[in-house]
């Protein structure tokens, strides 16, 4: 492990720390931060190494799935799902005929991307109106055919939903035959074949495309397989052929052939089917009742077996759905039906009524399937022309001969349109202009028995000898009846109008008999104020809009007309019900509309855009109506006292961070005054006094015991001994203690001329040594002072440390503790001294050493320490501690004080060293014991004053 | 680390002890023992002069607040230091440094103390007046006087005043005495069983 030196004190610790553990000093001058620092950029692609492992994991694992995912878009290309899901994309050929690939017009025309593979092959055709028209040149179910003939060369991976199926070419039969059953036949001849789907491709694409998907080359893969491809169903001639399970299809034929009814009529959906595929062969023979049965529906039955255009018959609805459009007949033989052409269903549906067409086409024969043309998208521009009658259906031109339809005819057309339809017209669409229609002549409740489809039911089932209602299966009666709400985009709404009437009663609108736009009768009151701008709305869209979509909002007047309308029920339509409370509840108020509505005329009119001209189409409620929802308070919903606790918590938490405004009045004044005023008292006399040096104040000639014990001792103390003398004081009491001890010196001086050993218990210890020798005069040469020399007759021993670890080792051992240069001080033991004075102004020192010194006395390290005088002087302060020492014995004498120390001078008669400051100090305490007595009486009374006038 | 500081603490202490109890096997052991407390001592004396020292130059250093006196303080500080290791104790600018700097600024902040207590003694009873308070003012005021010299000679009875307080006083005095005593025996011991670490053990 690297070791790091730290830049402080030098030591190297380990790398992994941050400071240093010696002396805490960061290591890492990058790693420390400091406040106020500017943020350093990183590239975050440096840190991922710093990574915990289970975020690299994730990571890891993310990047993983993202590139699986790349992978799969790569190898499957995403479906587009934007597209409407084309439900006749799986009713091409998917077998993949390299020779048909032309596309039926009806389906290019749909699939604008969609490229015609075979542009020799494909007809001059127009683009087909409508896709439910079929082209007579080309057949719808001929695709079938070409599926049954190559299915195997069609890759069974295909998009069903893709609008841009390529449906393969088919070769035109010239023979009018059933492709479909041809088709049926031919697949069922074969093995099974699994058809696969693209399990990535949505549910809604496929739908039940599948189901009418061509035979498609089978593959591995199954629906739900995740290697299912939507690619399957698209026409990939290049991929193999494979065979395809249709199994699916023999047992629905075989449940037909068991089940089907050949007097049932079928629905002429099935006709046009059937007349759509007039290839198919007529001998055949092949059942597809079951196709009638597709939606488990009963009454589909087969058809008679000994018709040979019964296949073709089925197919006729288709024909008939698709309106009447000219289509050539399905069992026509010259026609050839091709990829191009289009289904007659197809054709049927959006085809103009030709009622001459339709007219003339046998009875017995199957409604041709026109193939979608321009033309035959008329219907659609019937549409947008409100005005013209339109045909809810293209009637087929030649019902179908065996099948009675006739429930298609109420499919959206109104039964008077339809009756009134000369002939079965293809063209009529009157069912599909009411759907939009707001002075559409014709609007007709869907599924109703109108137009021209209905007619040809009507004359088909009775070309076929059976009778129109019987001919109509039990499972479309219910489809035929009137329902009670309109078709998806059928705004007809007459129906709504005569909710009482059957649908077959209801007569059949005339094909261009203007219709009551829908909701008239609810709005009649308001039906007359139409703004004319409804008819240039109309003009921009294709369908005509009814009349309460085009009318804009009314205020009470419409509600109260609707609900009048309503409850009136004008024409029957609708018999007033009774709602249930919890439907009348979810009504809007009539008084918050009517009053918040605004009326038409209010509402600015729309200048631009789709809506211009209009008013009221758009409400224009104003900014803060009260459609807005109020605005919910968030306040607690607190009482008076909860609030009032709230406020005392609040008050309360502030006080603690406040701060509190300090009281400042006259009484701090007061103090610094009195201070002041005592300060300057103090130094004014005491300075007077002293520079006058008075010695007026007498002193007391009684001795305290302790301090008169210490002549006795001084007087026993052999001349020339040595004497220690401890010096243990502060500055700050330099000179009362200088003052007590130089009576006992300048005495033990005069007595004794012992060698003096000063030694000090503080740092301060050996400057206050020489002080003390200076004010005491011992050092001052002769005649003033005693003369003695340093380092001869005195010397200073300088600084004992470690308190009483010191002088308990300076007792046991003084030259070893204190190497002294002092050759007057140098001792060889602690014994050698005849006397201690020990000079201290606290009690601490002086017990230090009476116990120490106590201690060893009786022991024989010392023994002579038993006879060693011990002498305390102490200040004022220190003396009562030490008195007990000294009434023990411990302490031989004992000075205390400047009165001590001047009754011991004038006792004595000594140099005046401490009567110097008698004066002072008696007139320093007189002052202050006056001023303590009379400021304590002044503040006594004050305050006794102070708390009577509180009291008050 | 700790178990080993405790353990030397209390061996030490043992040691010195027990050369009381039998001087002839352990007193020199216990000599040494005391010499080395005494250097340590006097060593202690130095670190907190450092420490000092070091402290006020922190404060320069940041700029806080009495930072110029801290700097005057390592100033007198250095300056003293190098006279007094120099010039020596005896010499007289060193004499003249202790009287007319130390000596005289010490006693000034001692009769500040003294005004402070008698301006504290005046302010006693309007702050609290009650019995304690009266008597503690009557006392002081009493041993002022017995003790102070008056112009007039010392008054009459001072002897017996100051006998009388003194008796409280010495009795005081001895129980305080005792008290100090038998804390610094108790101290030792806990220091001698490991209870207290003042070494920073604990």
């Amino acid at each position: 492990m690297a070791d790091i030196r730290c830049p402080k004190c030098g030591r190297n610790n380990p790398d992994l720390l941050d400071v240093c553990q010696f002396c805490q000093t960061p290591l890492k001058t990058d790693s420390v931060l400091h406040s106020g620092d500017a943020p350093t950029k990183k590239n975050t692609g440096e840190l991922e190494a710093i990574l915990p492992d289970w975020l690299k994991d994730v990571r890891q694992q993310s990047r993983a799935s993202a590139e699986d995912d790349a992978s799969k878009t790569v190898k499957n290309p995403t479906v587009r799902k934007n597209e409407p899901p084309d439900f006749l994309a799986g009713l091409a050929s998917q077998a993949g005929n390299a020779d048909d690939e032309e596309i039926p017009d009806w389906l290019a025309s749909m699939n604008p991307s969609a490229k015609p593979e075979s542009p020799a092959a494909k007809p001059p055709q127009d683009k087909p109106a409508s896709p439910f028209v079929s082209s007579p040149e080309s057949d719808f179910f001929a695709q079938f055919e070409q599926g049954i003939s190559e299915p195997a060369s069609e890759p069974s991976q295909e998009e069903v939903s893709s609008p841009e199926g390529k449906i393969p070419d088919q070769p035109q039969h010239s023979q009018e035959k059933d492709e479909l059953s041809e088709w049926f036949t031919q697949t069922a001849e074969k093995p099974e074949e699994f058809i696969e789907l693209d399990p990535e491709t949505q549910q809604t694409e496929r739908g039940w495309a599948p189901s009418f998907d061509s035979p498609l080359p089978s593959q591995p893969e199954s629906f739900d397989s995740p290697n299912f491809r939507p690619d399957a169903f698209r026409e990939d001639k290049s991929a193999p052929k494979e065979k395809e399970d249709l199994s699916w299809l023999h047992n629905l034929e075989e449940t037909a052939k068991q089940t089907g009814d050949p007097d049932t009529p079928k629905p002429k959906w099935g006709a046009g089917i059937e007349s759509a595929s007039p290839q198919q062969s007529p001998g055949s023979g092949e059942d597809l009742s079951w196709l009638d049965k597709l939606s488990g529906i009963e009454g589909f039955t087969e058809q008679p077996a000994g018709q040979p255009a019964a296949p073709q018959d089925d197919l006729n609805w288709l024909n008939q759905v698709g309106g009447g459009q000219e289509s050539p007949p399905l069992d026509t033989p010259s026609e050839k039906p091709s990829s191009q052409e289009t289904p007659s269903w197809l054709s049927d549906l959006g085809a103009e009524p030709e009622p001459s067409q339709s007219s003339d086409s046998p009875p017995d024969k199957p409604i041709t399937s026109k193939p979608f043309a321009s033309e035959d998208l008329s219907w659609l521009d019937a549409l947008d022309k409100p005005s013209q009658p339109s045909q809810p259906f293209n009637v087929p031109e030649k019902p179908s001969s065996q099948e009675d339809l006739s429930w298609l005819l109420n499919l959206g057309g109104a039964a008077a349109s339809a009756q009134d339809t000369p002939a079965p017209s293809r063209d009529d669409l009157s069912w599909l202009s009411g759907l939009g229609g707001n002075s559409e002549p014709l609007s007709t409740p869907p599924f109703a028995k109108t137009g021209p489809l209905a007619d040809e039911n009507l004359q088909a089932a009775s070309s076929g000898g059976e009778p129109a209602g019987e001919t109509v299966p039990d499972w479309l009666k219910s489809a035929t009846e009137v329902p009670s709400m309109p078709a998806p985009g059928d705004v007809s709404l007459d129906w709504f109008n005569q909710p009482g009437q059957p649908v077959e009663e209801k007569p059949v609108p005339a094909a261009r008999t203007p219709q009551p736009p829908p909701f008239s009768d609810l709005f009649s009151a308001s039906g007359e104020s139409q703004p004319p701008s409804n008819d240039d709305v109309d003009s921009l869209f294709s369908l005509e809009m009814p009349e309460w979509l085009s009318r804009p909002e009314h205020g009470t007047d419409e509600s109260a007309s609707l609900q009048t309308a309503a409850s009136s029920g004008k024409d029957g339509s609708l018999a007033p019900v009774d709602l249930p409370s919890w439907v009348q509840a979810m009504r809007p108020v009539e008084a918050v509309i009517s009053e918040e509505s605004p009326s038409v005329e209010d509402q600015p009119e729309e200048k631009e855009g789709p809506l211009a001209g209009m008013r009221g189409v758009i409400p224009g409620a104003p900014i803060g109506s009260s459609m807005r929802p109020k605005a919910i308070s968030l306040k607690l919903q607190a009482t008076d006292e909860q609030q009032a606790s709230a406020a005392l918590l609040e008050q309360i938490l502030g006080s603690e961070t406040s701060p509190r405004a300090l009281v400042t009045s006259s009484f701090v004044a007061s103090q610094q005054v009195l201070r002041w005023v005592v300060t300057a008292l103090f130094l004014v006399v005491l300075g007077a006094v002293v520079s006058l040096r008075t010695q007026r104040i007498p002193i007391s000639p009684n001795l305290p015991i302790e301090a008169g014990n210490i002549t006795d001792v001084l007087m026993n103390v052999p001349a020339g001994s040595n004497v220690l003398v401890v010096v243990d004081y502060e500055p700050s009491l330099a000179g009362e203690m200088e003052a007590v001890s130089a009576p006992v010196l300048d005495q033990m001086v005069l007595l004794s001329h012992p060698n003096l050993s000063f030694l000090g218990m503080s740092p301060n210890g050996s400057l206050l040594v020489e002080r003390l020798v200076t004010s005491s005069r011992i050092n001052t040469p002769a005649p003033d002072g005693f003369g003695y020399q340093a380092g001869v007759q005195y010397c200073n021993l300088g600084y004992l440390p470690g308190g009483a670890a010191g002088v308990l080792g300076f007792i046991e051992a003084p030259g070893q503790i204190v190497p002294s240069a002092c050759v007057g001080g140098k001792v060889g033991s602690y014994s050698n001294y005849a006397a201690v004075i020990v000079i201290t102004d606290h009690a601490e020192s002086g017990r230090v050493w009476v116990e120490q010194l106590h201690a060893l006395r009786g022991t024989q390290i010392v023994p002579t320490l038993a006879n060693q005088p011990l002498i305390v002087v102490a200040s004022a302060q220190a003396a009562p501690l030490l008195q007990p020492y000294v009434s023990s014995g411990q302490v031989n004498g004992m000075l205390s004080g400047l009165s001590g120390a001047a009754r011991y001078e004038y006792k004595n008669a000594l140099p005046p060293t401490a009567r110097t400051y008698w004066d002072a100090f008696g007139i320093g305490m007189t002052m202050a014991i006056a001023l303590i007595i009379i400021g304590s009486l002044w503040n006594l009374f004050m305050g006794i004053r102070a708390r009577r006038l509180e009291a008050e | 680390m700790r178990v080993f500081t405790a353990a030397l603490a209390i061996g030490a202490g043992l040691i010195v002890l027990m050369g009381y109890f039998y001087p002839d096997q352990l007193d020199s052991l216990r000599i040494v023992l005391v010499d080395w407390a005494i250097i340590i001592a006097a060593m202690a004396v130095l670190v907190g002069i450092f420490n000092l020292a070091a402290v006020q130059m922190e404060k320069i250093r940041r700029r806080q607040k009495g930072g110029t006196y801290g700097a005057l303080l390592v100033l007198a500080l250095i300056i003293t230091f190098g006279f007094g290791f120099i010039l020596g104790p005896e010499n007289p600018y060193m004499q003249m440094t202790v009287d007319a700097v130390i000596v005289p600024v010490e006693a000034s902040l001692m009769a500040i103390l003294a005004v402070t207590l008698i301006y504290a003694s005046i302010r006693l009873l309007r702050r609290r007046v009650d019995v304690m308070s009266v008597v503690f003012l009557g006392v002081a005021v009493i041993f002022l006087l017995a003790s102070m010299p008056t112009p007039f000679g010392p008054i009459p009875g001072d002897w017996f005043i100051l006998q009388i307080t003194g008796m409280f006083s010495r009795g005081g005095a001895r129980g305080l005495l005792i008290g100090i005593a038998l804390g610094t025996l108790l101290t030792g011991l806990r220091v001698l069983f490991g209870v207290d670490r003042p070494y920073g053990g604990n």
